[in-house]
């Protein structure tokens, strides 16, 4: 290496800058809301994201409360060996399948319902909470669903069976729910 | 001291930098104020292990870098009649001179001559601040300032 001195720069850098500073921190006070902003969304987004996952029909129950096309036929009710049995709602579910809605009234002799009493024919999937029972069953071709009643030792001495139809089109639900 | 003052102590440095480097006035300015807006974001992570002057200039560094590679040194160096220079220990012609000299090497050879021999830093600190050796970053300059004279002496 040579030991001449460098060239004299320092002149160089005496040149008259531009005022940037207030612009810069306008900037960044800009970005930081932006960022703010999309931080935000993407919580959002994502919050909605789970709430979605949570609340998607998983059960039978949540496949009927979340049908776009059901009805609710006003006079479904029969009298099952002293208790009351009462369709609540029926909803397609398409891929050619109907949900059906009950509800059973306590038997009036105090006798308990254990849940696996209610049999409708074509039964795919069902799920009884409290008085409730709900039913995924293939959809019929007549708009008749016959429904079994078990009552295997709830009370008395052994099962007793007993039956019902359920025929939608006297019910009045229209059959695009039901075909 | 507040961000906008230490920023305000070293504008002039950095849009000299940038300028020097750059060779035009529009892409120096944005890259200067690039420059101060990230430091803003970065300011809180600064734990002072390093002199106020060095950090900003890495950041500057780093900024310069991604212009770069985005194109800037495609566009030719415009020098500026209007950034006066003030007349130090040479004189107006001479000032020329050597503008054009410097304007005439290499990227790296202007970053380097600059950083040391216009800003003033020890060159184990832009060592530092390019992410190089010590050793690298003195060869580099010796040839850089080689280059100069040359290109000076041809002016």
């Amino acid at each position: 290496m040579d030991n001449q001195p460098p060239l004299d720069l320092r002149s160089l850098g005496e040149v008259d800058s531009p005022e940037v500073i207030r612009a810069a921190l306008a900037s960044f006070r800009r970005r930081v809301v932006v960022r703010s902003l999309w931080a935000m969304l993407a919580l959002l987004v994502g919050a909605a994201a789970i709430y979605a996952l949570a609340w998607s029909p998983n059960t039978v129950r949540d496949q009927i409360q979340g049908a776009t096309i059901a009805a609710w036929p006003e006079r479904g009710a029969w009298d099952v060996d002293g208790a009351r049995v009462v369709l609540l709602e029926v909803a397609d579910l398409g891929e050619g399948t109907v949900g059906l809605q009950f509800a059973v009234a306590p038997d009036q002799r105090g006798h308990p319902w254990y849940g696996d009493e209610l049999h409708p024919a074509g039964t795919l999937q069902s799920v009884g909470y409290g008085l409730e029972r709900y039913f995924e069953v293939k959809a019929p071709i007549d708009g008749r669903i016959e429904v079994r009643v078990l009552r295997h030792g709830t009370w008395g001495n052994g099962s007793a069976d007993a039956s019902f139809t359920i025929d939608l089109p006297a019910l009045g639900v229209p059959s695009d729910i039901w075909r | 001291m507040e961000l906008e003052d230490v920023f305000r102590n070293h504008q002039q440095a950095m849009f000299a930098y940038f300028y020097r480097v750059v060779g035009n006035r529009h892409d120096a300015e944005e890259l200067t104020q690039e420059t101060f807006v990230r430091a803003c974001g970065a300011a809180i992570r600064f734990r002072g292990d390093s002199k106020v002057s060095t950090w900003l200039f890495g950041i500057a560094r780093r900024v310069l870098l991604e212009a770069s590679r985005a194109g800037l040194f495609e566009r030719p160096v415009e020098l500026d009649p209007d950034i006066a220079t003030s007349p130090g220990s040479a004189g107006p012609e001479e000032l020329l001179d050597l503008e054009r000299a410097l304007a005439s090497l290499g990227v790296g050879d202007r970053e380097a001559l600059v950083m040391v021999d216009m800003l003033g830093f020890e060159p184990i600190e832009v060592a530092g601040i390019l992410d190089i050796s010590a050793e690298t970053f003195r060869v580099r300059l010796h040839r850089a300032r080689a280059r100069l004279r040359e290109a000076y002496g041809d002016g």
